[in-house]
């Protein structure tokens, strides 16, 4: 692995006292968009690995930090969402046309941006995510095409990952946050 | 009753709001961004705008912008998941009368849409 430099250290310090209150903020904004419990299972801060997601939502960030944000769920659970976000029976949803994909951005949307309200208020911040785009693939080549460029600039690339389940496990999904931490640096000064 | 434009990128959003306000009896136009806002606003000149922030082409905070040198006396409220503090404040002091912040509760779009228009 690479030696980190000062700036990207300053980074991590950051995101790593932002990323719990801001991923529970959006989960809470992801539980009030189903009307359903959903907890955080687990959170950390790891080395990104390329596994496990299917139906993507992703969005980029720009203001007084940069990055990208990644919502992450088989496509059983995104089905189950749309199915709780439009009010109907479960097992509606068998296919995801240009209204499904619309509920699954607007959680992505609900989701990215109450993390950023979380993070920006608590540190001064002003934090602004893109449009939704929603990504059905294999595992490899979602994450592949959404963080290759964050691979190709940075090595080691670091990302704020967040498990969550409703209490049955019937929604589980995975959220991960890609800071880019050189942009995050002048922000950081404020509340590091 | 009243005619009210919904703006958002989000169908699944509109239509949520859209069915909303047509069952308390208002009429409802619809636009996908801030350009198409901006148009829909100078041909059918409704009472009231519910407004998304986060939106390609054009976003919600400079179609209020554009909205108010068109018309300085429209009433617009922000509904959107960008609830941050500075967010607010810019919407506010830019001319919207009300933020709603998603996801929302009926009763609270719909009383946005009555103190823009009572």
């Amino acid at each position: 692995m690479a030696p980190i430099g000062t700036e990207a250290k300053k980074g991590l310090a950051f995101w790593s006292n932002m990323a719990r209150v801001g991923s529970s903020n959006a989960i809470s904004g992801l539980s009030q968009m189903v009307n359903q419990e959903i907890t955080i299972s687990k959170l950390y801060l790891e080395e990104v690995s390329r596994r496990n997601a299917t139906v993507g939502i992703h969005l980029l960030f720009n203001g007084n930090a940069a990055g990208q944000i990644l919502l992450a769920f088989n496509p059983k659970t995104a089905a189950e969402l749309v199915d709780m976000s439009m009010g109907l029976p479960a097992g509606s949803t068998r296919t995801f046309g240009e209204m499904e994909q619309s509920v699954l951005g607007e959680l992505g949307n609900i989701v990215g941006a109450f993390f950023l309200n979380a993070v920006a208020d608590n540190a001064g911040l002003r934090l602004l995510p893109s449009p939704p785009a929603i990504m059905t693939d294999t595992a490899q080549a979602m994450i592949g095409s959404v963080m290759a460029e964050s691979f190709a600039r940075k090595e080691p690339m670091f990302v704020i990952r967040l498990v969550f389940s409703t209490p049955n496990q019937q929604i589980e999904g995975r959220f991960l946050v890609v800071p880019d931490f050189d942009s995050t640096t002048s922000g950081a000064e404020k509340t590091c | 009753m009243a005619k009210v434009l919904i703006v958002d990128d989000a169908a699944f959003m509109r239509m949520r709001c859209a069915k909303m306000l047509t069952e308390s009896g208002h009429e409802v136009i619809e636009a996908s961004d801030g350009i198409e806002a901006v148009q829909k606003y100078q041909e059918c000149r409704p009472n009231a705008v519910l407004m998304d922030i986060t939106m390609p082409n054009m976003d919600g905070i400079a179609a209020l912008k554009r909205l108010k040198e068109i018309d300085p006396g429209v009433k617009v409220a922000m509904v959107t998941a960008m609830g941050q503090q500075s967010m607010v404040i810019e919407a506010m002091k830019s001319g919207a009368r009300d933020f709603v912040v998603k996801p929302f509760d009926a009763s609270r779009v719909k009383a946005a849409v009555q103190r823009l228009v009572g």
